[in-house]
């Protein structure tokens, strides 16, 4: 059963793509000699990979009984005089008699896309996708106080004569505010200053601080030190254990892993790309950004293939609130 | 033949030496105003524990908290960095209304201004002007800093990997026009 989740699942380009199809070879076949003809497909016709994701047989019901047609092959692999030859060669030629059909060209990735296409031929679908996209009650709730908190951190920002946006990285096992920030652009006059870079630089100050306390290299941990930041974590709310005993470039990959953000608007490109380069986790946003929007909007960096860190995003948490409260933003 | 780009892009590349030098992905970058460098920087993301500490953001955050200029001073400047500004960077610059960019090697896993998108020119991106991007100076030079780099991470990662991972290759494909 769907949830009734308060935001929407941000779709990759594979996820939201619609129909595109295929031309096959398929023929009728008597259900006696099924097993025969798969038989030999299988052993003398070509071999497509790319349609692994689609069923060999389409059964279709009638009042009085049913209907077998087997896919054979892609058009591409081998013209039709080709093939009649081929099944002539084996004998087949009076049970065979194939006729083009077109079959979806992509594995559905999402529930949507597998109702749609399967109308067309029938297709082998794994549902994996919707499990991590499943909430518990506790975890909405937990996520729509999150960005509650962003929202007050955007009026905040709003009221010091920031761009209203505001922003939270979250532990979410331990369910704790790690560093909460919002744009600054304004007052330190530096364009680049928005509320995702504001946020990861206080995480990492903070990491930072504690790496070289545990390395003895300062004596007292001191809060004050930490620039613009409002931090809530105590030493062991960092899981930096592991990343110490790695003192190699790779242990600042992981600064936001297992993190997840909640920020009000949908992060630019240049601070989408900076939660690939923190590697975060899932990201929460409410109010999509159609002019530089990073997450969904003018890029889906969160997805992109050739990026080599992935993460989910959800958008339209709490939109009627942000909309209603920041209108010129 | 050497050219005034070149003069620049040689600063840059002593500055990826010194992030080389200092455990660092060896990136480095100079913002040129009226033929006068205005500042600079290189990779600090091992030393900062921050992964967007990137050479062109560093050089940035120096220029603009001299105190002698204001971020419209970006407009007026160019930009030379050892590799391709990745998405981050080049959405930064164009952001700031970078004037042109001159790079030496192409970024084929992060680059925002050809490799992986075309964040320098997107029309659809129309907040901020679009900006120029030229690379391939000392090119193969910013090319084996980063191959000396990986070589010397992965002798010192707790389980080696393949090897011929840990051979510093000096052969370099020419330049994809
Ligand atoms: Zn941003
Ligand atoms: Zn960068």
């Amino acid at each position: 059963m769907d949830q009734n989740l308060p935001f929407k699942y941000v779709l990759s380009d594979e996820e939201s793509r619609s129909l595109e199809t295929v031309d096959v070879y398929v023929s009728d076949v008597e259900p006696k000699e099924t097993e025969r003809i798969i038989k030999f497909i299988e052993k003398y016709c070509p071999r497509n990979e790319i349609l692994d994701h689609v069923k060999r047989i389409k059964k279709t019901s009638y009042d009085k009984g049913f209907k077998l047609t087997v896919l054979i092959c892609l058009v591409e692999s081998i013209t039709i005089t080709e093939l009649i030859t081929l099944i002539n060669n084996y004998n087949f030629g009076s049970i065979l008699k194939p006729r083009i059909q077109q079959v979806c060209k992509y594995p559905a990735i999402t529930r949507d896309q597998f109702d749609e296409w399967r109308n067309l031929w029938p297709i082998n679908f794994h549902e994996d996708f919707k499990k991590e996209l499943n909430f518990t009650l506790k975890e909405i709730e937990n996520i729509k106080q999150y960005m509650e908190k962003a929202i007050q951190l955007s009026i905040q920002a709003k009221l010091q004569g920031e761009i209203p946006v505001g922003c939270i990285i979250i532990d979410p096992k331990k369910n704790v505010i790690l560093s909460e920030s919002f744009d600054t652009r304004n007052s330190t006059k530096n364009p680049l200053n928005h509320a995702i870079l504001n946020c990861i630089n206080n995480i990492a100050s903070l990491e930072k601080l504690n790496y070289m306390k545990k390395s003895n290299k300062i004596k007292n941990f001191q809060k004050s030190k930490v620039d613009n930041a409002v931090i809530y974590f105590n030493e062991e709310d960092f899981s930096s254990q592991q990343r110490d005993k790695d003192n190699s470039n790779s242990k600042l990959v992981y600064l936001c892993k297992g993190y997840d953000i909640f920020i009000t608007h949908e992060p630019c490109i240049m601070c989408s790309m900076a939660l690939v380069h923190s590697r975060i986790g899932k990201v929460f946003y409410g109010c999509s950004n159609t002019v530089s929007g990073g997450l969904g909007s003018c890029y889906k960096i969160h997805t992109h293939n050739s990026l080599n860190h992935h993460f989910k995003s959800f958008k339209g948490l709490l939109q009627h609130k942000i909309d209603t409260l920041l209108i010129d933003c | 033949m050497e050219t005034i780009h070149h003069k620049y892009m040689r600063e840059a590349l002593n500055l990826a030496q010194e992030a080389y030098d200092n455990y660092e992905v060896p990136v480095g970058c100079v913002f040129v105003l009226d033929d006068k460098i205005i500042g600079n920087g290189r990779n600090r993301t091992n030393e900062t524990h921050n992964g967007t500490r990137h050479a062109e953001l560093e050089a940035i955050d120096i220029i603009l908290s001299s105190g002698e200029y204001t971020s419209e001073v970006f407009q007026r400047c160019v930009l030379y960095v050892t590799v391709e500004p990745c998405v981050m960077c080049a959405y930064a610059l164009r952001q700031l209304r970078i004037k042109h960019v001159y790079y030496g090697c192409a970024n084929e896993r992060f680059g925002g201004t050809g490799s992986v998108f075309d964040i320098h020119r997107d029309p659809k991106l129309t907040l901020h002007p679009a900006y120029s991007c030229e690379g391939g100076y000392y090119r193969e030079e910013s090319i084996l800093l980063l191959r000396k780099f990986y070589v010397r991470e992965n002798e010192n990662a707790p389980i080696p990997k393949r090897k011929h991972n840990r051979v510093l290759k000096t052969e370099i494909v020419p330049m994809k026009k």
